[in-house]
């Protein structure tokens, strides 16, 4: 069975003025509409301890093989999520990132499509 | 931000304190940072706190990606505490 594609939307506690111009459940519902993955979340910041925690419990399992992340710069993301990935085995080459500050509601949902499709 | 969840952003004690003597002034915070919160010293080349107030509560991420680790945040237990109390009193309708 081909491993599962996952989204994870980041937004830096919704409070950041970067992601101000976003309609953040709308990017995940349209996201969702599209079924271009298997799942999509939202988590309020991922780079801190209990994010961390996040993602070693979901990747754990070993049942996903993409994961998408669409969030801060795609080189502070690589930096912050790397103990998480390590720990659990998940080859970092299968997350992708995408830098969705200051982008609209279409801007990122734009943006996450054509990831998707250019990384599939 | 003025106001962060009903109350006043000023009121909230969270912004990063740089340690100047671990500061190698490689810029890393200032290009992480994109919501004002800190500048660049020419004269003693390092990495100062300009508008502590513009700072995400809750955010660390200057922090975390500091590689000398000249950046510190409040105590989190402490700054949990005072956060429940400030929003239990604080926050408006
Ligand atoms: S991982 Fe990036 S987007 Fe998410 S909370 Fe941390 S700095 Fe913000
Ligand atoms: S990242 Fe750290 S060492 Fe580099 S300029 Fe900022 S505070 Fe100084
Ligand atoms: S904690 Fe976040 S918002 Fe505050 S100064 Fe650092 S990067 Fe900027």
């Amino acid at each position: 069975m081909a491993g599962k594609k996952g989204f994870i939307l980041c937004v830096c506690q919704g409070t950041c003025p970067s992601f101000s111009k976003m309609d953040i459940f709308g990017v995940l519902s349209d996201l969702r509409r599209e079924k271009l993955v298997d799942y999509v979340c939202l988590h309020p910041q991922l780079c801190v301890g209990d994010g961390e925690e996040f993602l070693k419990t979901l990747l754990s399992g070993g049942e996903t093989e993409k994961l998408y992340i669409a969030a801060c710069d795609p080189q502070m993301q690589s930096k912050m999520y790397r103990d998480a990935f390590e720990a659990v085995g998940f080859d970092k080459t299968h997350h992708l990132a995408l830098d969705i500050r200051n982008r609209t509601t279409e801007e990122a949902g734009a943006a996450i499509k054509e990831l998707i499709a250019d990384n599939p | 931000m003025d106001m962060w969840r009903g109350i006043p952003r000023e009121e909230i004690p969270w912004f990063p304190t740089i340690d100047d003597s671990k500061c190698t002034g490689c810029g890393e915070c200032l290009s992480i940072c994109r919501n004002g919160v800190l500048g660049f010293d020419e004269s003693s080349r390092t990495a100062q706190v300009t508008n502590p107030y513009n700072c995400v509560v809750e955010c660390s991420t200057c922090a975390r990606l500091c590689p000398t680790e000249a950046i510190s945040f409040p105590d989190q237990a402490a700054f949990s505490e005072f956060i429940k109390q400030k929003l239990a009193t604080g926050e408006k309708p």
